[in-house]
């Protein structure tokens, strides 16, 4: 997998900066921000909302992450989930706020469409924040640390070290397609055709791959436990960060709870 | 086509987390520890495959301009039980490489497109139980394709507007899922046809991609 795909994707663009987010032990950052994430989840009054934003914005702050970077990952997700309620404040409740021509605004309705995005938005960002301040790969090594099946540890890894490598090799595929005058119009005849034997060559290709992939793996290692030990120690920095975001994160919880 | 984060109440999101989570403990409890290791680079590369794939688009006229296939059908047939990890995975990276999806979904967003792939891999393996091949199993890998489709898309819309508050009119909110499904009738169609011709096209080149579970699963 090149490198520059990765940084096109911009997942491991910024994961070398040394800000708290970035030197705290990725166990316990991992532990305590899906903590965090399930407390935001969690919520269900609109009126934690700008206690969350305070608390997601300072998160995101405190990363030294750009907020170009943020915008670009959020463009869209963010529109995904405006089409998804934006009917809500019209059709959802009974209390009337205001009437737009012949549309309705009702409160209950514009109230659930706001908690929606705004927890949205507090998940994405931790999230964001979470997986890009350390490596990709340390990630999945702390995941191990942390009791993540193996199997499915290695087939994060597996995966998202092919996926770049095939998205290439399925570019070079339908450019020479295109070349031999394929031009994806459905209605013209063999369309489907085409697509199916694209779709299909790619998948024996990975397949075949597959199974070098596996004969090398096992003559590097692969199943001895040696690669999978994760080295990290927390320091009393990271125990406070922890304690920090536990306490955050179990605050918000019963105030949602009383709020509610 | 994923759920996004922030959208579902906690009941549906603990509930979905906690049961995909189960199906897939239960899925890895079904394939011999041995075999793990040599079935992972064949599910990991296939599932990077497929969601290459599923980001192809196909040029439509308007309003729907283009559609992507869902590919879930052809998932069910290929991977059988390890569609639920190899989704997982997927999604996962997908939430966090490309931001499409979510964590706290991630449950949600693995039964949608899990259980009707979990169907085709129940109607494949009675394919395979009664050898079946040329017309009667392009008539299968058909009703799996659009089917697969069909349920996924009911599921997506069902969450959706099941879930959002209970202020909303029930008619409105069946004609909708209705209404909503029926508009993705032709993408069910093509999916039905692509699934088709991939699986006389897999049957033909590398049958053991379709017949990779028989033999390995308990």
């Amino acid at each position: 997998m090149s490198g520059s795909h990765l940084h096109e994707q911009g997942i491991d663009t910024y994961a070398h900066l040394k800000s708290p987010l970035h030197q705290w032990e990725m166990r316990l950052k991992i532990a305590s921000l899906l903590l965090l994430i399930l407390a935001f989840a969690l919520v269900e009054t609109v009126w934690l909302l700008p206690i969350m934003f305070a608390i997601t914005l300072g998160i995101y702050a405190l990363s030294g992450l750009p907020f170009a970077f943020l915008r670009s990952r959020l463009t869209v997700p963010g529109y995904f989930i405006l089409a998804l309620v934006i009917f809500l404040p019209f059709v959802a409740g009974t209390t009337e706020m205001a009437t737009v021509g012949p549309l309705t605004i009702r409160e209950e309705g514009l109230l659930q469409a706001g908690l929606i995005i705004g927890r949205f938005f507090c998940i994405f960002t931790t999230a964001i924040v979470l997986f890009s301040t350390n490596t990709f790969l340390n990630a999945i090594r702390a995941l191990r640390g942390l009791k993540f099946p193996d199997i499915m540890a290695d087939m994060v890894l597996l995966t998202y070290r092919y996926l770049f490598e095939i998205n290439t090799l399925f570019s070079t595929i339908r450019t020479a397609a295109r070349l031999r005058g394929f031009q994806g119009n459905l209605f013209a005849p063999n369309t489907i055709k085409t697509v199916t034997s694209l779709a299909g060559h790619l998948l024996v290709r990975s397949y075949e791959q597959s199974q070098q992939v596996y004969t090398a793996m096992v003559l590097r290692g692969y199943g001895t436990d040696g690669a999978k030990v994760y080295h990290q120690k927390p320091t009393t920095a990271d125990y406070l960060k922890t304690a920090l975001t536990l306490i955050t994160a179990i605050t918000l919880f019963v105030l949602s709870q009383v709020l509610t | 086509m994923h759920i996004p984060d922030g959208l579902l109440p906690n009941a549906i999101m603990i509930g979905t987390n906690v049961a995909a989570v189960g199906v897939t403990a239960f899925a890895l409890a079904r394939i011999d520890k041995n075999e793990q290791r040599t079935l992972v680079p064949k599910a990991s590369l296939l599932t990077a495959a497929f969601f290459i794939i599923s980001a192809l688009r196909i040029p439509m006229p308007p309003p729907l301009n283009s559609v992507h296939l869902l590919l879930v059908a052809l998932m069910g047939a290929t991977l059988g039980w390890l569609t639920f990890p190899a989704l997982i995975v997927g999604l996962m990276l997908q939430a966090l490489v490309f931001g499409h999806g979510g964590l706290s979904t991630l449950g949600a967003n693995t039964l949608m497109l899990g259980i009707p792939a979990l169907g085709v891999h129940f109607l494949f393996q009675w394919a395979r139980s009664r050898q079946l091949s040329g017309r009667p199993l392009g008539v299968l890998s058909f009703v799996g394709g659009f089917l697969g489709v069909v349920i996924a898309v009911l599921l997506f819309y069902g969450t959706v507007i099941g879930t959002l508050p209970a202020e909303i009119n029930v008619e409105l909110e069946r004609q909708a899922t209705g209404l909503l499904a029926l508009s993705h009738l032709p993408i069910a169609l093509i999916e039905g046809i692509f699934m088709v011709l991939i699986v006389a096209y897999l049957h033909r080149v590398q049958p053991a991609l379709l017949n990779l579970h028989p033999k390995q699963v308990k």
